[in-house]
């Protein structure tokens, strides 16, 4: 047995080198936290809900920085103090010089990292583009980033309980997890999207495009009835095997069942956590002969999916899709060519009309002058509605409670809005009746690039300015989509 | 009618006739050895008669019940014991406990008491409380022949117990071999140490090859050309 | 007919995926001898690298092909059996399987960190755009094509270098018995080096065939490995052509069942629960029935030499820290912060599904890679049982639970070692997708697990909560210390050290197996009855539980303590995340980098520590100076003189850093005494002297230094007192000694005996 003492001074070396790399790693070595513009993934386990917003395409970046008191047709919110002098916060409601808004979000999920980060970075943004302007009159915006990394909603909802004034801008995919502790602890949400059927009827906050359970909007389906009545015949659903993504599909299925003219939609699943292989769902739809798909699950997975239908060389006449499918990732470079003529909904100003649409012109701006890393998504204009809404209601919480912010009072004001667009962002909604949008939009890739299909612009058809609007536009649906009662409480005003 | 009769064991291993057919006779109140070169199928026969590996053809009797089809455990019931070639103690218990798993399997009555003159009689008594891991390989024989004996058996199998034994502990084995004779217990014996096995059995057979080539008393084994043939190689 | 031939055309080539996966495990078993959880895992990396040679830095495809299979590859293989296998020689089947886990999650961490977001990754798709060729009038794509050939070619090549090479015959020889080939001349570390090298390239060229067709993610390129078990298993571990035909079966079953299962006989539902998940579970429920079918492992002896030793605990001990547990809980849980006791709650949860591990693999030897699915299935339990909560309630989930465990361990039961971790995998998995994926089970995502309801006590609070969990777990631990010391406890160990003689001895191994599994079930399923919150599926998800099961062993599966520490040290990972997030990244990496050091001390970490407070027992000046050393350090504090951070720090670096390492320290020799005293006497003042209180500026910052400070210094010193590799005591080579020899002896000797170079 050799002892030499060169022997155990290698041992030695080889330790503090590892010790003191451990030591250097733990200091500094943040900078891989770089944002980038990439499109949303939403997590392979996520659901993706009606309000599930679409991805960006490259956008065209509008150069000119916002000026002052416009956002997109709405003036704008922030501003200076008034002569009421710079606003305070009530106590106990984690006030301070700033007010602290929680963007939820679960970028930190490690199976996906960087869900919903688009929410996040808009708030971001905003934050920065208000406090450009004075803040809210005069008071400034700071954002709490509320990382519920899918799992971790409860320490997340603590997080919030003990730093922030009031939540605004995000959501989490589990929201369900936030109760009961959100009424618990008092907390208001001006929320960019909920997911659960519990968080969508809960109390305690508000959405500027709400999904209520059982009322979905129907007007892609309308327009896919009567402009295919025949194709909708043979139908199938294909969707993620998981709890959240089965509760999406049963809803899917049951509009498109009030809506009327669709065959019985064979319902498929796929597994969530990757298939080894798509060619038998492709030859699937092949031998049954479908001509209308829809697809509830991930757009990394469709593409997927869509390449293996080219292989086997056969296409559903009727491809449709929900919001969160009109993403960048569809027409990214390699997978444009296979995902022609592919159709997806969206109640959102198309990226591709920042010109037409000066709400969208707004964000992108914002984007470009407070968060160039910033990702561009969907979810980011919901998320920059809902601070809208936020600071609206705010200012009109000050007018009436001697400039003092008060959790409730916002909250209060904001359930008096009844029709919203966040300054052209999206189509019309009434976020306090809690009403899903009538209005909506179809969009459909054609040579490789996202083009509007209907409703052609200035059209008879285009009522909404740029969407078309109906009676008809959100059906209800019968059926058991979750626990609507547990995120309400009773004890609270609003 | 023998403690333990064996007639017509064979196990074949793939292609390897391990042990081509043995017949082989255990009486109550005798030591009786199983020597012969290494490879001869020694531990194989062990494993047969344990119940830890199923023969190819054959039977095996224990006080004239077939315990050809019964797992090791039932065996055990049934009055059997054996040690291992290499040790296999449980390492982690300390040798009291070692031998009290035993005597608890056999469900005794005055387990502590059993166990104490258990330890005593085999010569470990203050290693009581020593892990079982950390015992010299002499002493750790000895926990183990001790450990068999606690489940009462009749029928003692013994797999190279002298190994890693010197001289005076060798001899002390011998003697404690002879006492459980005495006691009505019938012994089947592996071993290499020569003088150990002559003095002890009364009765050996030889294996070689997987094959009995000689049984009798020590004397005739000793004198047995075939044997020394086996162990040398080598016209005697 | 047609329709048949084509979705059986497709079938092969899925099949052809699996094949050339299951392949590679199939040659790291039959090479190394250790069933290498992690191999999908290294062909997610390779396929990360491949696109960050070829996609971001835009090498040549060929090129950055060679660079990733034939360069990185092997490089991997090489540091991983120099630094990791190699020093679990001798280890039991757990530690490796457990390293194989930690691997693993070290893996996941860097490739989260190194390629944080996937937004570019879809480059990867470019792979074999557009080009296909028509076989039978079906359409199969070039890459489906080369997927084939691969498969093929690495049959071929694999036949005759396994049979026909002097190396591919010293590789199987090594894994038979390695220091038998050393004696042969063969050499057994360079062989194994080549082993691993070889299974990291097959498992390279999975992956980048696998991403190729998939998305560059890691969780799909993971987990279709581990379907690829399946394929595995059927061929027994060995066998390569009934792997292949393994890995065909599952292709074909998949693409048949897509086939048939929207026809009018095709079942829809079974007993009213909704079959969506069945497909997805195919290869699981393949991989289980090729378990079950394995020939019954014979038992055999000489199987177990494990390095693992685990004192008895004693009961004044136990029972002495079981009260101050919950002293302990009680007292700090009061000066806590909400968020901090529901993430201490968390730590306490994943204790006591760690502590079900002790009895089951600890004392028995038996390895379940599944705790938390029977802790979903209390939460369960608790949440649909009448009672609302109350005592009676607990009691019958933990029973109903206990007697599911037995149950599942039945058919498993003559299975052993890795067979029968990957068997508690497959079951984990089943129930994941199977029954907690029903709506009737978790309605809408989620379900409540009503809060314990003991009249008189409020428990609804979060500090109620905690000071629950710390006294189920103190109860708990009472009781597998009770087992411990009981009939059942030594039968137990006896059923790890010696299966073959127990059974000689009558034993009945299937009864103690299914006690032990029941008994693990039972706890595990406290646990989860004891959520008293809102839980959903994924938390009780089989790859949670990979992680309690690894830190449970890093730990000290054999202890209550190493539950504890294992159980703590997993909340704690979360924490560190949340609270300091510029350590988010290494934080991914912790469970992974601690547990590839087992090999160093196979007993786990908390043994470490109380081996060297056992050390000190009989050494009353070094007791007396470590004594001496923390009442100083208390007076310190009581005469403000030091801050009340700088206490806490300085005292737990004295507790766990100095204290340990003082019996190390006098037995070294005189340099090294002096460096080593150095080190921690610089540790000391630093703990004392920094302004923790204003100088960082938040807990969890503080609570790294401290772990750093006890790394540096604590674990730098020890390393320097220590500087050979000690005579393990319980080595037959130390006869007659009643203590180590101290490297002052050992020096003089070799002195004396001229040896010394």
């Amino acid at each position: 047995m050799s002892r030499s003492l060169k022997f155990g001074s290698m041992k030695f070396v080889r330790t503090c080198a590892a010790v003191s790399l451990i030591a250097l790693a733990t200091v500094g070595c943040s900078n891989r936290n770089s944002d980038d513009t990439a499109t949303t993934q939403a997590p392979a386990t996520a659901a993706p809900t009606a309000t599930d917003a679409p991805s960006a395409t490259d956008a065209p970046v509008t150069t000119d920085a916002p000026t002052g008191p416009m956002f997109g047709t709405m003036a704008s919110p922030c501003g200076p103090a008034t002569e009421a002098g710079v606003p305070t916060i009530a106590d106990g409601q984690n006030g301070g010089d700033t007010i602290k808004l929680g963007t939820a979000n679960d970028h930190g999920y490690e199976g996906a990292p960087g869900t919903t980060l688009e929410m996040l970075d808009a708030a971001k943004a905003f934050a920065g583009w208000c406090n450009a302007q004075g803040g809210v009159r005069g008071l400034p915006i700071e954002i709490v980033d509320l990382d519920g990394k899918l799992f971790s909603v409860p320490p997340s909802m603590e997080q919030a309980c003990s730093e922030v004034f009031a939540m605004a801008g995000g959501g989490w995919v589990f929201d369900d997890q936030m109760y009961p502790r959100f009424h618990e602890c008092g907390m208001i949400s001006f929320s960019g999207y909920a997911v659960s059927a519990t968080a969508s009827m809960a109390n305690g906050k508000i959405q500027p495009i709400p999904n209520p359970p059982n009322e979905k909007p129907a007007q892609w389906l309308n327009w896919a009835r009567d402009t295919y009545p025949e194709a909708i015949k043979k139908a199938a659903l294909i969707y993620g095997d998981f709890l959240t993504t089965k509760n999406v599909a049963d809803q899917l299925a049951a509009t498109m069942k009030v809506v009327g003219g669709f065959g019985e939609p064979s319902m498929i699943t796929y597994n969530p956590a990757g298939e080894a292989n798509w060619t038998p769902f492709a030859q699937k739809l092949k031998s049954a002969g479908i001509t209308f798909m829809s697809f509830v699950g991930t757009d990394s997975n469709l593409v997927l999916l869509y390449k293996a239908m080219r292989e086997v060389g056969y296409v559903p006449d009727v491809v449709l899709n929900d919001a969160n499918f009109y993403s960048s990732m569809m027409v990214a470079e390699g997978n444009a060519a296979s995902n022609e003529g592919f159709l997806a909904r969206t109640m959102y100003a198309p990226f591709e009309e920042a010109e037409d649409f000066p709400g969208m012109a707004s964000y992108l701006a914002m984007m470009a002058t407070h968060n160039r890393e910033g990702r561009i998504a969907g979810l980011g204009l919901q998320a920059t509605s809902a601070l809208l809404m936020f600071v609206t209601s705010a200012n009109a919480c000050l007018d009436s409670n001697n400039n003092v912010l008060e959790r409730e009072c916002v909250l209060a004001e904001g359930m008096k809005i009844t029709s919203w667009t966040g300054g052209g962002l999206h189509s019309e909604t009434n976020p306090a009746a809690k009403t899903a949008p009538k209005c909506g939009l179809i969009m459909g890739i054609k040579d490789g690039k996202w083009a509007r299909i209907y409703p052609e612009v200035g059209s008879a058809d285009d009522n909404g300015g740029g969407w078309h609007c109906d009676e008809n536009g959100a059906v209800e649906i019968v059926g058991d989509f979750g626990d609507v009662t547990s995120g309400v409480d009773p004890t609270r005003p609003n | 009618m023998s403690l333990l009769e064996i007639r017509g064991v064979m196990v074949r291993f793939g292609g390897v006739m391990a042990i081509g057919g043995v017949d082989l006779d255990v009486q109550a109140g005798e030591v009786t050895g199983l020597i012969g070169p290494n490879g001869a199928g020694k531990t194989t026969l062990f494993n047969v008669i344990s119940g830890m590996q199923e023969p190819t053809a054959g039977s095996v009797h224990v006080s004239g019940v077939d315990v050809t089809n019964e797992a090791p455990h039932r065996r055990a019931k049934r009055g059997l014991a054996r040690t291992f070639q290499r040790l296999e103690l449980f390492s982690s218990l300390t040798v009291r406990d070692n031998v009290r798993v035993a005597a608890e399997l056999a469900a005794l009555t005055n387990i502590d008491e059993t166990v104490d003159n258990l330890l005593q009689k085999v010569g470990v008594s203050d290693l009581a409380e020593q892990t079982a891991g950390d015992l010299p390989t002499g002493s750790a024989r000895l926990v183990e022949i001790a450990r068999a004996l606690a489940t009462g058996p009749h029928l003692l199998l013994l797999d190279e117990p002298a190994s890693g034994l010197d001289e005076a502990e060798s001899e002390r084995l011998g003697v404690l071999l002879r006492q459980l004779t005495a006691d009505g217990l019938g012994v089947l014996l592996v071993e290499h140490d020569m003088s150990l096995v002559m003095h002890v059995c009364d009765q050996i057979f030889v294996l070689d090859l997987g094959l009995i080539i000689a049984n009798g008393t020590p004397t005739e084994i000793q004198h047995d050309p075939k044997v020394l043939q086996a162990y040398l190689g080598a016209p005697s | 007919m047609q329709e048949l031939l084509t979705f059986t055309i497709i079938g092969l080539s899925t099949g052809a995926i699996y094949a050339v996966v299951a392949s590679g495990l199939v040659v790291t078993y039959t090479t190394s001898g250790i069933f290498n959880l992690a191999h999908g895992a290294t062909g997610m990396l390779a396929a990360f690298t491949y696109w960050q040679l070829r996609f971001d830095w835009n090498l040549p495809a060929p090129i950055a092909l060679f660079i990733t299979l034939f360069v990185l590859c092997p490089i991997f293989g090489l540091v991983t059996e120099r630094f990791v296998m190699r020093g679990l020689q001798g280890t039991s089947e757990v530690v490796k399987l457990s390293v194989t886990v930690a691997l693993f999650a070290f893996m996941i961490g860097i490739a989260n960190w190194i390629w944080p977001s996937d937004s570019s990754r879809e480059a990867f798709l470019k792979f074999y755009e557009g080009n296909k060729v028509s076989i039978f009038g079906i359409n199969i794509s070039w890459h489906k094509l080369i997927t084939f050939g691969c498969a093929i070619l690495v049959a071929i090549v694999l036949r005759l270098l396994l049979f026909r090479t002097r190396m591919g015959v010293a590789m199987r020889a090594v894994v038979d018995d390695r220091a038998l080939t050393e004696l042969n001349g063969g050499r057994p570390d360079r062989v194994a080096i080549f082993a691993w090298a070889l299974s990291a390239m097959l498992a390279g060229l999975a992956g980048i065939l696998l991403a190729g067709e998939q998305q560059l993610n890691i969780e799909p390129l993971v987990f279709l490995v581990i379907n690829a078990y399946a394929a595995a298993i059927i061929g027994r571990l060995k066998n390569l052509p009934m792997t292949f035909a393994g890995a065909a079966v599952l292709g074909l079953l998949d693409a048949y069942y897509l086939q048939f299962s929207d026809k009018s006989w095709f079942p829809q539902s079974i007993m009213g629960f909704g079959i969506s998940g069945m497909r997805a579970s195919i290869p699981t429920i393949v991989l289980f029935i090729a378990l079950l079918a394995l020939p019954q492992s014979r038992l055999r002896a000489g199987v177990v030499r494990i390095r693992e030793q685990n004192k008895m605990p004693a009961w004044n001990t136990s029972l002495l820290g079981a009260v101050s547990l919950i002293a302990v809980v009680v007292a700090i849980s009061g000066m806590l912060t909400r968020s901090n006791t529901l993430l201490l709650l968390n730590g306490f949860t994943f204790a006591i599904v760690a502590l079900s591990l002790v009895p089951l693999t600890g004392y028995a030897g038996q390895m379940s890679l599944a705790p938390l699915t029977f802790a979903g299935l209390g939460a369960i339990a608790m949440s649909k049982l009448p009672g609302d909560g109350n005592l009676l309630t607990l009691i019958a989930a933990v029973v109903i639970v206990a007697l599911v465990g037995a149950l599942v361990a039945l058919p498993a039961i003559r299975l052993s070692g890795i067979y029968l971790a990957l068997s508690t995998a497959a079951f984990a998995v089943l129930v994941t997708k199977l029954i907690f994926n029903q709506k009737q089970t978790f309605m809408s995502g989620n379900i409540s697990v009503p809060v314990l309801d003991i009249p008189f006590l409020e428990i609804n609070t979060p500090r109620g909560r905690l000071i629950l969990a710390s006294i189920a777990f103190s109860v708990l631990g009472l009781g597998v210390v009770a087992i411990r010391r009981s009939r059942l406890g030594r039968r137990l160990i006896a059923l790890k050290d010696s299966p073959a003689a127990a059974a000689t001895l009558g034993m009945s191994l299937t009864r103690t197996k299914l006690a032990a599994f029941a008994i693990s079930a039972g706890i595990a399923a406290c646990a989860g009855a004891l959520a008293g919150d809102k839980v959903s599926p994924q938390q009780y998800d089989f790859t949670q539980s990979l992680p309690i099961v690894l830190l449970t062993v890093v730990g000290g599966v054999g202890t209550v303590g190493g539950a504890l520490f294992g159980g703590l040290m997993l909340g704690g990972n979360s924490v560190l995340a949340t609270v300091v997030p510029t350590l988010k990244n290494v934080t991914k990496i912790l469970p992974g980098t601690i547990g590839v050091t087992l090999g160093r001390n196979p007993s786990g970490a908390a043994n470490q520590i109380a081996d060297a407070y056992r050390s000190l027992t009989n050494r009353w000046s070094l007791l007396a100076f470590a004594a001496a050393g923390a009442i100083v350090i208390w007076i310190l504090d009581a005469q403000y003189v030091i801050s009340h951070w700088a206490f806490f720090i300085a005292g737990v670096f004295w507790i766990l850093a100095v204290t340990p390492n003082l019996v190390g320290i006098m037995q070294a020799t005189r340099t090294r005494r002096i460096i080593a005293s150095i080190y921690l006497g610089i540790g000391v003042i630093v703990s004392i002297s920094i302004d923790w209180d204003n100088a960082v500026d938040s807990t969890g910052k503080r609570l790294i230094a401290l772990i750093l400070l006890i790394a540096l210094f604590g674990v730098g010193a020890q390393r320097v007192a220590e500087n050979a590799p000690r005579i393990h005591r319980s080595s037959p080579d130390v006869i007659g000694l009643t203590k180590d020899f101290t490297d002052e002896e050992l020096d003089h000797a070799e002195r004396e005996l001229g040896v010394v170079l």
